[in-house]
């Protein structure tokens, strides 16, 4: 039985955001990891012996001007090539965008679908008809697949489409059409590209996005790859999925609540981190680790987010170069209520000030206005509000508002944190 | 909340301490142990109690871990008390006082108001540290009175560190114009590594443009090279002609010569130089036989000039001899003129010293005295003899005066001693007196001890209840025997058990007998249960109504009316009762069963009480005897038990009081032997006319006797002392003048031995010693120069003989050598011998040398005749050879065959060297392509050849060089990732960045939100909390300060200074440490009355912080604490004992209480 691979979002040589270099980092294990990921797509294409792959938009970063990518993409292609299989490209609206496209001259195993009007292509020896467009622009808002041809009687049909379909949180909306659209072509198989999503939208026709084939940043997570589809005539036998990335990421949640002191949170730390790896299945990982939780550590995990930070990034580098702490992000909690503290007495006070000072619109713009300097001088990069980027303009007030509650935790652990005054 | 009661229950060094800490209102309450008394123990107790024991500890080495116990009593704000015991552990460790059952462990929440750990040793606790600190603080911020005053409303003291660090931290990550900080570097990086990206990145466009252009110089490249080819292979042809042509000019100018000479003879080589080598051989052989032959006739000559004189030669022993006695002989002749001129000088000597001491004596006469000079030792010794002997008689006389004037001077002394007096026996006395021991001491601590015993008796014996009376009285108190007691309390132990086990089985009972009763009603509330009795009666009924019916029907008797009815209604009866019995046969024998248990339950009873009556009998009569026990000691006596404990106190009392008895019978026996010692001594202090001290005690008698004794024997003492020394001196006095007379008798002795020894001399007896020694020693030394000159005169004769030795042995010689030598000195002679002896020497030599040589040269002339005739012979041979018929023909012959050799050699270089440049062209050839050229014109041409070849290869080298660059270029443009790993680069930078930036921005408005508050706070605060301090401030520097104000410093900042009485303002810095100690804790106190105003207090734990308070500080710092504790529970702990008088004094105010550890 014929089989095929539907791959979409590959975003070729798109760097991975919000890794902070850090010493004993494993910095090698995550170069080059969206090239990696597509051999590894090329590898199973050839393994599985399938019948042709398709790839359903953006190959690369809009932005992104190295004719380089170009080049390795028609390496790998090429390798498709001497294993004697097609692979069909439809331009997505990073596709589009880019400047490698319009001068990529592709082997002549591969079919780039026009951006004009729908193309089809039929493979008379699988009994497979395949329809297809391109974008044209990177912003495409009307509804290509009502453009799309009528289904080829008596073939296995298969639509390839780059679309936000009825809207997908997190993603622009291109393209937009609805599932009942779709399924009025008659087609036996869609194959969607752009959400980052892994989802099967539906099995009657089959509507499959198969999510990006790299998580590139801490809200990629877990595993990423392409849809490996087995045909019987005009029947879909079996639609799975492979991971392919080469490198994950994840979000480590760590309860602390009732540790007795930083020994036992590490331990906490440790194990959860060792789940997350075993859960990696032997790849590196990225892991965000989120501390929740009341615990009496709280003020010295607030006082010295660096030194923690340091100690849990140490802890990773006992892993091997298999683990990557992307940040320590600190949720817990003061063991006893702060409430009780708020009266006229000087710690009060303090307390006070800050709820007020969260209500304060103008003293909140007066405070931001001193950071105007910075914000002069950091590149606009930083607050590219793409995928992955999570920093806020230092002058924004908004911004400033959520960090007041860090300052609040910073204060109290550094003023609280006397000797034991009764300690004799 | 405070804390009544501090339960060390095991804990530290403590077990089962209570601490009561509940009197006041709420009171201040000083916990005073010295050091080591555990005062920090029960300070972690405290903390312990109310936040749990930490993980480690050190305070479980008197108890272990699972059994240390911290309780606590406390009173909350709503008037209830709470007590727990706390363990240590993680969950549960709240525990009940009584029975240590887990409570709840939020129990405590309610009573500690969230006020967690750490913010209660900040709030609620100050220590010396936090105190010094504070102090220091308070200097450092140059009294920044927002900081001040919000540092001590924190109880923080690091308010002025946490500001700065937080300003640091935000500065080490970012300034406006800075360079190295964090930010700012990371900011320059993503910069670079941007522009290293653009660098780096490849446009599509750019990568195509380049792939044609190769292209394109790839095809020009081949087209220069093809051409190329060509070129080279015309100029190679045309170079070969070039090298070949003159060679073969050259062949053939060889082959012409060769043809020129003609028939020769070739000679083999090497032979000119063997003709050459056998000419020059024969030549030198005659000339070497010439030269031998004319040196040997010279030689010849001269042996025949050479005479050699062989008489002098055969003599040349004898004459080295006399030659070499040549230098002896003279330096005789000088040693025999030198001896003659002594041996006058020492005769001459003689005579003049005879002279001096005995005019006209002559030497001749004078040697008749040589004999008396043997006594001479005896004058010497005699002379000595005599001065030693007037030495000696000198200090005789001497020594006996000495000894006179010591006897009368001791004579004198020991008249002057007084009358001696015995001591000894009151010296037996008082070391009698000082072995009892110090009695006085020993008496004092005895009545002493025997005091304290009585009262603390008779405390005790008042304490023991019961029964009152004297020492004496509760000795002879007749208290049973324990074995008597411990009888009656069995007995009322068994009885008690007998009426516990009665009780039991009556409750049993009853409860049994309740149940039952339950049970049957139950059964009867049912209805009526039919009984076998019933039933049994129901038959007899019917039986008899139907015997009734049958006499009516057998006999025809009368019935009643109605009695078949009745019949009808007993048989009923009795089926419905055997119905009912079988229906419910089971509740009939449930009831049967339970109407035989109650009756058994009651018989049971009845016994149960007949037991209880005689038990009561029992303990009556038990009680009776016990009462009766205890008459003789006229008590009312308590239960067995009790009573075996008193006795128990009574048996130790009466032990006590025993010992008592025994202690005052010791004590009165040491004061009786205390006077005996006393009338002893003062008896023989009597006898000896020394008076007694009057004292009480024994001491001041017994010094006053050991000072007499060693009075008395120091007496006795020098007595003895003085007598030895009379004794001495008259044994002194009777040698010195035995001495005298034995000097005498020596110098009568001495002078007869004088008169006998110089007599010999002529002198007579009275000659003095002096000038019979001069005499003799004179005469001495003229013997001694007259012994000499003889033996001069024997060494002048054996001079002469050798002398004239020598001059005969010459004299000889002479004559037969020299005979014409004879009349000259014979040392003269000897030396011209001697001359004469080498001249014939010398002749002798040459004469061996020249035959030596005449014999060599006859040989070497033989040598040469053998050498000239066989080259001769070889020459011979050689002109057969060359076919010459003399000498002069050899050489031409040799020259031609030379010639012809070269020639052929020439040739076969010529041709081999064409044929490897025709590269495979035969002579031939090469003879015909160069007949066809014109040899003059071929350098132009190849030199235009090699121009054209060179500029094309220069451009083929450039073309590839270039192509080689691109096609490099281009590969490495084939899909590197470079750029991509840039971009990953940048990525990260940003990442860093992002997280400095949050870093920054919470540290900047940390710091920023802190400073609003503390001058927020500054500006609500200050009037009354400066007030209130000040007040506390001048409190505690005892007035040396009136209030606290504010001031402003140069940058206008508020900043705090004390007021003087006066009105003088001073600064923080200008205070002393201990000031600005007070200071600090001064804002404290007035923050904590704050606070306390509007929340439920806390106890204030306050530790040692008086340490460098003088006195009155102290005081006054007590006195603040004082009013504290009215409104909150003050606990100070500490180990100053002064702090305890301070106490007392302040104790007028009350709500002041001392507790001491341990």
């Amino acid at each position: 039985m014929p089989k095929f691979l539907h791959a979409a979002d590959i975003h070729l040589d798109s760097p991975l955001r919000g890794l902070e270099r850090y010493e004993g980092a494993p910095a090698e294990e995550i170069r080059g990891a969206t090239r990696r990921a597509f051999e590894r797509l090329v590898d199973l294409a050839v393994e599985e012996e399938v019948a042709f792959v398709l790839l359903a938009g953006d190959l690369y970063d809009g932005d992104w001007k190295d004719y380089n990518t170009g080049l390795f993409f028609i390496a790998q292609m090429n390798r498709l090539r001497e294993a004697g299989i097609p692979a069909f490209v439809i331009a997505g609206n990073h596709d589009a965008a880019s400047q490698i496209t319009r001068v990529l001259r592709p082997p002549d195993n591969v079919k780039v679908f026009s951006t004009k009007r729908p193309e089809t292509v039929i493979l008379e020896d699988l009994g497979v008809a395949l329809h297809g467009q391109g974008f044209a622009s990177a912003a495409v808002s009307e509804d290509l697949a009502a453009g799309y041809p009528s289904a080829v009687p008596h073939l296995f049909n298969v639509g390839l489409l780059h679309t936000s379909l009825d809207g997908r949180e997190g993603h622009a909306s291109y393209a937009p059409c609805s599932v009942d659209g779709l399924r009025a072509r008659g087609y036996q198989y869609w194959a969607l590209g752009h959400v980052h999503v892994r989802e099967v939208v539906s099995r009657d026709p089959w509507i499959v996005f198969p999510g990006n084939l790299q998580g590139r940043h801490a809200r990629e997570t877990g595993g990423k790859g392409a849809t490996l589809v087995t045909i019987d005539g005009r029947e879909v036998v079996r639609a799975e999925h492979r991971d392919l990335d080469v490198f994950r990421w994840t979000v480590c949640a760590v309860s602390l609540a009732g540790v007795a002191g930083s020994g036992e949170a590490l331990d906490r730390v440790q194990q959860a981190l060792e789940t997350a790896l075993d859960a990696a299945e032997g790849r590196p990982l990225a892991a965000r680790v989120r501390l929740e939780g009341a615990c009496p550590i709280h003020d010295d995990l607030v006082g010295d987010l660096e030194r923690w930070t340091a100690e849990i990034r140490a802890l990773a580098t006992g892993f091997g170069d298999a683990l990557w702490i992307e940040k320590v992000q600190v949720r817990t909690g003061r063991a006893g209520d702060l409430g009780v503290l708020e009266r006229d007495d000087a710690l009060g006070g303090l307390l006070h000030t800050l709820r007020e000072l969260e209500a304060d619109e103008t003293g909140l713009a007066a405070l931001a206005e001193s950071f105007a300097d910075l914000e002069r001088k950091l590149p606009p990069e930083l607050f590219d509000l793409s995928e992955g980027a999570e920093a806020a303009r230092p002058t924004d007030p908004e911004g400033l508002r959520a960090r007041l509650d860090e300052a609040k935790d910073l204060l109290l652990a550094r003023l609280l944190s006397t000797p034991e005054a009764l300690e004799a | 909340m405070r804390l009544l009661e501090l339960y060390l229950k095991a804990f530290g060094p403590f077990t089962e301490r209570r601490l009561d800490l509940s009197g006041g209102e709420p009171g201040l309450h000083l916990v005073f142990g010295p050091n080591e008394a555990g005062k920090s123990s029960a300070l972690r107790a405290l903390r312990a109690l109310l936040y749990g024991f930490p993980k480690q500890t050190g305070d479980d080495f008197l108890h272990a871990y699972d059994q240390l116990r911290v309780g606590g009593r406390l009173l909350l704000a709503d008037g209830s008390e709470l007590a727990f015991l706390r363990r240590k552990g993680q969950k549960s460790t709240l525990l009940a006082t009584e029975d240590e059952s887990p409570l709840d462990d939020g129990l405590l929440d309610r009573c500690l108001h969230g006020i967690d750990e750490r913010l209660f040793a900040t709030l609620f606790g100050i220590d010396h540290d936090a105190l010094l600190q504070g102090g220091q603080e308070l200097l450092e911020q140059k009294g920044d009175v927002g900081q001040a005053l919000f540092a001590a409303g924190l109880g923080t003291r690091n308010l002025r560190k946490v500001l700065q660090s937080l300003d640091e931290e935000a500065d080490a990550l970012f300034r406006p114009r800075g360079q190295v900080k964090k930010i700012n570097q990371a900011i320059a990086e993503h910069q670079k590594t941007k522009r290293e990206l653009a660098d780096l990145s490849l446009s599509g466009r750019e990568w195509d443009g380049r792939r044609k252009e190769l292209e394109k110089k790839r095809e020009e490249s081949a087209g220069l090279e093809s051409r190329l080819a060509g070129l080279k292979t015309e100029r190679n042809r045309l170079a070969r002609l070039r090298r070949a042509l003159p060679r073969l000019t050259s062949r053939r100018g060889w082959l012409a010569r060769r043809e020129a000479l003609g028939e020769i003879v070739v000679l083999p080589s090497g032979f000119p130089e063997r003709r050459r080598e056998a000419q020059d051989a024969l030549r030198a052989a005659r000339e070497r036989r010439d030269r031998a032959a004319t040196e040997l006739a010279g030689l010849r000559d001269e042996v025949a000039g050479l005479d050699v004189p062989r008489d002098v030669l055969d003599r040349a022993e004898t004459i080295e001899a006399l030659h070499q006695g040549v230098r002896k002989h003279e330096e005789d002749q000088k040693s025999r003129n030198r001896l003659l001129a002594e041996r006058d000088e020492l005769r001459a000597r003689a005579g003049e010293l005879l002279e001096d001491v005995r005019p006209g004596l002559t030497l001749e006469e004078a040697e008749a005295l040589r004999p008396a000079l043997e006594r001479w030792r005896r004058i010497q010794e005699l002379s000595q003899r005599r001065q030693e002997l007037d030495t000696g008689r000198k200090q005789v006389r001497r020594d006996l005066q000495q000894a006179e004037r010591r006897l009368a001077a001791t004579q004198e002394a020991l008249a002057a001693r007084p009358e001696p007096r015995d001591p000894a026996a009151l010296r037996r006395r008082a070391e009698a007196a000082r072995k009892a021991g110090d009695l006085d001491q020993a008496l004092a601590e005895a009545r002493e001890t025997l005091r304290r015993e009585e009262d603390q008796l008779r405390i005790e014996l008042a304490r023991l209840g019961l029964w009152s009376g004297s020492f004496d009285e509760l000795e002879a108190l007749p208290v049973p025997p324990a074995e008597t007691l411990e009888r009656f309390r069995e007995s009322f132990a068994a009885l008690a058990e007998r009426r516990r086990g009665l009780e039991d089985q009556q409750k049993v009972t009853r409860a049994e007998q309740t149940d039952v009763e339950r049970d049957l009603d139950e059964i009867r509330r049912a209805g009526v249960v039919p009984t076998e009795d019933e039933l049994r009666a129901a038959r007899e009924r019917r039986d008899r109504e139907w015997s009734l019916l049958r006499r009516a029907w057998l006999a025809g008797e009368e019935v009643p009316a109605g009695q078949a009815g009745v019949y009808e209604q007993t048989v009923e009866e009795a089926d419905d009762l055997a119905d009912r019995l079988r229906r419910e046969a089971d509740r009939v024998q449930r009831q049967a069963h339970l109407l035989a248990r109650s009756d058994q339950l009651v018989r049971a009873l009845a016994a149960l009480d007949a037991e209880e009556a005689a038990i009561a009998e029992e303990d009556e009569r038990l009680r009776d005897d016990w009462t009766v026990l205890w008459s003789p000691c006229g008590l009312v006596p308590r239960p067995p038990k009790e009573m075996q404990a008193w006795a128990g106190r009574h048996e130790k009392l009466r032990l006590r009081a025993e010992a008592l008895r025994t202690q005052r019978r010791q004590a009165d026996a040491l004061e009786e032997t205390r006077r005996e010692h006393r009338a002893a001594l003062a008896g023989e202090l009597e006898d000896l006319g020394e008076s007694a001290p009057s004292a009480e005690t024994l001491d001041p008698i017994l010094t006053r006797a050991e000072e007499t004794v060693r009075a008395l024997e120091g007496d006795a003492r020098e007595r003895l002392r003085l007598t030895e020394s009379l004794r001495d001196a008259e044994a002194e006095l009777a040698a010195a003048r035995d001495a005298e007379s034995a000097a005498a008798a020596d110098l009568e002795e001495w002078q007869e031995a004088w008169a006998d020894a110089v007599r010999a001399f002529d002198f007579d007896r009275e000659a003095l010693p002096g000038e019979v020694s001069h005499f003799v020693g004179t005469l001495r030394d003229v013997f001694i120069n007259l012994n000499q000159a003889a033996g001069l005169d024997l060494r002048i004769a054996a001079l002469d003989r050798d002398l004239a030795t020598f001059r005969t042995s010459v004299g000889a010689l002479a004559e037969q050598l020299a005979p014409e030598l004879a009349g000259q000195p014979a040392d003269q002679i000897a030396v011209q011998l001697h001359a004469r002896l080498a001249e014939a020497r010398q002749r002798a030599t040459r004469r061996r040398d020249l035959d030596r040589r005449i014999e060599k040269l006859d040989q070497e002339i033989r040598q040469a005749e053998t050498t000239r005739r066989a080259m001769e012979e070889r020459l011979a041979l050689l002109l057969r050879e060359a076919a010459c018929d003399g000498e002069a023909g050899l050489e031409e012959a040799e020259a031609k065959s030379a010639e012809s050799q070269k020639i052929a050699m020439a040739l076969e270089e010529t041709e081999r060297e064409l044929l490897l440049d025709g590269e495979g062209l035969t002579l031939d050839d090469l003879e015909r392509e160069a007949a066809a050229v014109d040899g003059d014109l071929l350098p132009a041409e190849i030199d235009r050849l090699d121009r054209e070849i060179h500029e094309l290869e220069k451009r083929s080298l450039d073309l590839r060089e270039e192509l080689g660059k691109e096609q490099r270029e281009l590969d490495h443009l084939t899909g590197g990732d470079a750029a991509a790993r840039a971009a990953e680069r940048e990525q990260e930078i940003l990442a860093t960045l992002r997280d400095d930036v949050e870093r920054y921005t919470r540290l900047r408005l940390a710091a920023a939100v802190l400073r609003r508050e503390i001058e927020r706070y500054r500006a609500e605060n200050q009037a009354p909390l400066l007030r209130r301090a000040g007040e506390l401030f001048g409190t505690l520097t005892l007035g040396n300060y009136r209030s606290l104000q504010t001031d402003f410093d140069r940058e206008d900042e508020p900043v705090l200074v004390g007021v003087r009485e006066g009105g003088r303002k001073v600064r923080v810095e200008g205070m002393s440490d201990g000031t600005r100690d007070q200071l600090y804790l001064a804002l404290r106190l007035a923050t904590l009355e704050r606070y306390l105003a509007q929340a439920e207090p806390l106890p204030f734990i306050v530790d040692d912080i008086l340490i460098n308070f003088d006195d009155d500080r102290s005081a006054a710092t007590l006195k603040v604490l004082a009013e504290l504790a009215k409104k909150t529970q003050v606990i100070l702990f500490t180990h100053h004992g002064r702090l305890k008088e301070l106490v007392k004094e302040l104790r007028n105010g009350a709500g002041v209480f001392v507790r001491e550890l341990p």
